[in-house]
């Protein structure tokens, strides 16, 4: 591969056994440190019997304890404040504060040393460089640079790779595009969510991104992001669409590359294990589904080691044309904790985001609301249609999108549409599922 | 005092004119690997902040203005 289209040809071409090796090595330091600086790493290692001599194989690593966000937040309840056993370094040392979004409870505080941040940043170059962020790009950042860590740190790779970064924090979506199109950005950086809410906006504006703007790369992350978005956000944009993962306790670990398929885990950075579902110590096969558990192999004041990170991806069968020896994913498929019964049937409210996307067009933006009836389990999506769409072409598309989302999910959806911009719009992370089941 | 004398200087200087010199000579051998070059550039960028932290020569004492 062209040494131009990596950040770092030497790991990211490296020969999976050596690979291997430096991930053994990488991962065996992790825990030996966490013991010696961690309380929480100690009591946890201690129960288990676990030595870091004991770890020479793969398989040895299998039989260090996973830990959970849960964990996480128990062990952060006690001193030092704010980030409690978790912490490995001195509270002197730190000099970066985030916290995680909170979606699925009390957020988690996340903390770096001046060190570890240079590392989270690095990690991030691998991400945008693969990407094909070069130092002539001049990149627009719509995010509002508050406590979530989000574009923090693409901010910082950005720099770090040469590129000029506009910081586009705490202004409207109007201000932020016309700013774009003022200083001829080239890149962009948002949630998915947000690329399509910053189209909508601009059409208001009487611009087209595509022909008005200058924007050719876009780099989302913050929310997953079916394929079926992805190449709308091409096609409205007018621009190359990547996907990105990360998380503010262990940083960015995966990306995709120029050939957008799918998602390279950043190996030499981060040993990315995926498990069984259901056994949750087997290691899945290529074309399989499993949880994502992860470990940070390079030093952090927040150590996390096996952290269930509970979410799911596909492992994909396949080796990237572009020459990278990191694994792929295929997909990533939503979070266990948003997997939930419903009328028995086990249901990721990103399947209809993929629906949506896929095959409707017309539609604008969309909510699902679960409710209860008696014992009853009611599935209602309301859809804000295109102003163009006529009442017959509606009773056409509602037969279709029940059609299609009775066939992807097994459940029969009720489909309502409201009258334009009656929905929320969002700037960060979407929140178009309701479960009000849980509120009785 | 001791720590500002003429030789803890010099000593300090040879040092940082050490660090520039491998940062310099990491990004000669790299072969353009974006990772070592840009990395190599920070360390170039904190060694200049060092230098001008670490004056090789006593500086004169300045004048006042107007």
């Amino acid at each position: 591969m062209g040494i131009a289209r990596c950040w770092n040809v030497i790991t990211e071409t490296m020969p999976r056994e050596q690979l291997e090796r430096l991930q053994l090595n990488a991962f065996r330091k992790r825990v030996e440190w966490a013991i010696d600086n961690s309380p929480f790493y100690q009591k946890v290692y201690r129960q288990a019997g676990i030595e870091p001599d004991d770890i020479q194989t793969m398989d040895d690593v299998r039989r260090v304890p996973l830990v959970s966000k849960e964990e996480l937040r128990v062990a952060q309840q006690a001193e030092p404040y704010l980030y409690g056993e978790m912490l490995g370094v001195p509270v002197t040392e730190l000099t970066a504060y985030h916290q995680t979004a909170g979606t699925t409870g009390k957020p988690l505080y996340v903390t770096d040393t001046y060190a570890s941040w240079q590392s989270m940043v690095e990690a991030f170059c691998y991400n945008i460089y693969a990407m094909g962020l070069r130092n002539t790009d001049r990149v627009f950042v719509a995010f509002p640079y508050n406590v979530f860590i989000a574009f923090w740190v693409g901010h910082y790779a950005a720099e770090k790779i040469g590129c000029e970064v506009i910081p586009g924090g705490t202004m409207s979506t109007r201000a932020r595009i016309s700013k774009m199109q003022e200083v001829r950005a080239t890149a962009l950086m948002c949630t998915p969510t947000y690329g399509l809410r910053m189209i909508e906006v601009a059409q208001e504006m009487g611009i087209d991104p595509a022909k008005d703007l200058q924007i050719r790369k876009i780099i989302c992350a913050g929310e997953p992001m079916p394929e079926a978005t992805r190449l709308k956000l091409e096609q409205l944009w007018g621009a190359n669409v990547y996907d990105h993962i990360g998380t503010a306790e262990v940083g960015p670990w995966g990306y995709m590359c120029d050939q957008k398929k799918g998602l390279h885990m950043l190996e030499s950075m981060f040993l990315v294990e995926l498990l069984d579902v259901e056994t949750m110590s087997r290691l899945i096969q290529p074309g399989e589904v499993g949880v994502i558990v992860i470990t940070t192999l390079f030093p952090r004041s927040f150590p996390t080691i096996r952290y269930n990170l509970k979410d799911l991806a596909q492992l994909s069968a396949r080796e990237c044309p572009c020459g990278r020896t990191f694994r792929l994913l295929d997909s990533i498929r939503g979070r266990t904790d948003n997997l939930t019964k419903i009328k028995g049937v086990l249901f990721t409210p990103l399947s209809i985001e993929e629906v949506i996307r896929d095959n409707f067009s017309q539609i604008a933006e969309f909510e699902t609301i679960v409710t209860k009836v008696g014992t009853q389990d009611n599935l209602l999506v309301k859809i804000e249609l295109d102003p163009s769409v006529s009442p017959q072409d509606f009773l056409d598309i509602r037969r279709r999108l029940v059609e299609a989302l009775k066939f992807r999910t097994n459940l029969t959806f009720s489909v309502e549409a409201v009258p334009s911009q009656t929905l929320p719009r969002y700037e960060f992370k979407s929140a178009r599922f309701k479960d009000l089941r849980k509120e009785r | 005092m001791e720590l500002r004398s003429k030789q803890h200087l010099e000593a300090m200087t040879k040092q940082i004119e050490i660090i520039e010199t491998a940062a310099e000579e990491v990004k000669r051998v790299s072969g353009g690997i974006p990772a070592i070059d840009r990395n190599a550039d920070a360390i170039l960028a904190f060694a200049h902040i060092l230098e001008s932290a670490v004056p090789s020569q006593p500086s004169e004492p300045s004048l006042p203005c107007g």
